[in-house]
């Protein structure tokens, strides 16, 4: 999903260059809105929280240690840059998609599918998004999310428990 | 331990274990989106200006020569002996000694009225 960011441009957008700065941006934007569509379902939300993992790199590029792997810095700072971002806008993004729900035509089985993820708790959809986006392996998404091993292997057990609950109802619609 | 056999056996006979593999290979076969066009562009223009730390340090060091110049040229000039700087120096002076008799005698005696 990425293509390697060169080390001499990741330190010279580390000292404040745009233009590096922009080829960084070019290279992890993929990334990026896949990580904020993921945790928002919404391409217009996905947008505006991307644009706030932006500003949020701009700003944080200067505690970036250049001895370390820019990537999964990088998705650590995205991850909780839109949890926040999301947790900063509930109570006017919640609304209408609730209306939303009870208006729309009954959903296929990727909308149930993105339905019942969005229903989770959000350190569930967390572990789930940086696990099946980006493949990561437990130990990648402990690091990225700074809590124990086990406790994502529980929260993913936990997402995959609840996911099941949630789709059983409409198993027809997914096998 | 099974086999493919007994997995496949399992799966035919077992509607929640046939949902957890429907669900994993969903999750893992999510389409990956593309960014929407112009989205770098827009988030570079709402980026902050920043002054480089380079220009920043010239200014500062032009401020401070110009500074100095100027004291120079006060004393080379003795623009500090004229009246108007030796009456300035002398109620600095006053004002200086008449604050600090106030603080010393508010230190010894801070709830005197």
């Amino acid at each position: 999903m990425i293509s390697d960011v060169a080390k001499d441009t990741l330190l010279r957008a580390r000292m404040g260059d745009r233009e590096a700065f922009r080829a960084v941006l070019e290279s992890v934007q993929k990334l990026a809105f896949n990580i904020a569509y993921r945790l928002t379902w919404n391409a217009s939300d996905a947008e505006d929280a991307t644009q706030e993992v932006f500003l949020r790199l701009f700003r944080n590029f200067p505690q970036y240690d250049p001895s370390l792997p820019f990537l999964p810095w990088f998705r650590r700072l995205a991850t909780n840059c839109v949890l926040n971002w999301k947790e900063k806008r509930r109570p006017t993004s919640e609304l209408p998609d609730q209306i939303a729900v009870h208006d729309a035509p009954p959903p296929d089985s990727s909308e149930r599918l993105h339905q019942a993820i969005r229903e989770l708790p959000q350190e569930y959809q967390s572990c789930v998004t940086l696990k099946y986006l980006e493949d990561l392996g437990v130990n990648e998404i402990a690091q990225t999310l700074q809590v124990p091993v086990g406790t994502v292997k529980t929260w993913l057990f936990r997402a995959r428990d609840l996911l099941v609950q949630k789709l059983k109802p409409h198993v027809e619609t997914l096998l | 331990m099974h086999n493919c056999d007994d997995i496949r056996e399992h799966l035919e006979s077992c509607e929640d274990c046939r949902l957890h593999v429907v669900i994993e290979a969903r999750l893992r076969t999510q389409p990956v989106l593309e960014p929407p066009r112009g989205l770098v562009a827009r988030a570079m223009k709402a980026l902050p200006r920043r002054v480089p730390v380079k220009r920043e340090f010239f200014r500062l060091a032009a401020a401070a020569a110009i500074l100095m110049g100027l004291t120079v040229a006060v004393f080379a000039a003795k623009l500090d002996q004229t009246a108007t700087a030796l009456s300035m120096k002398a109620k600095t002076a006053e004002a200086f000694e008449t604050t600090s008799a106030v603080i010393s005698e508010w230190r010894i005696d801070p709830w005197k009225q």
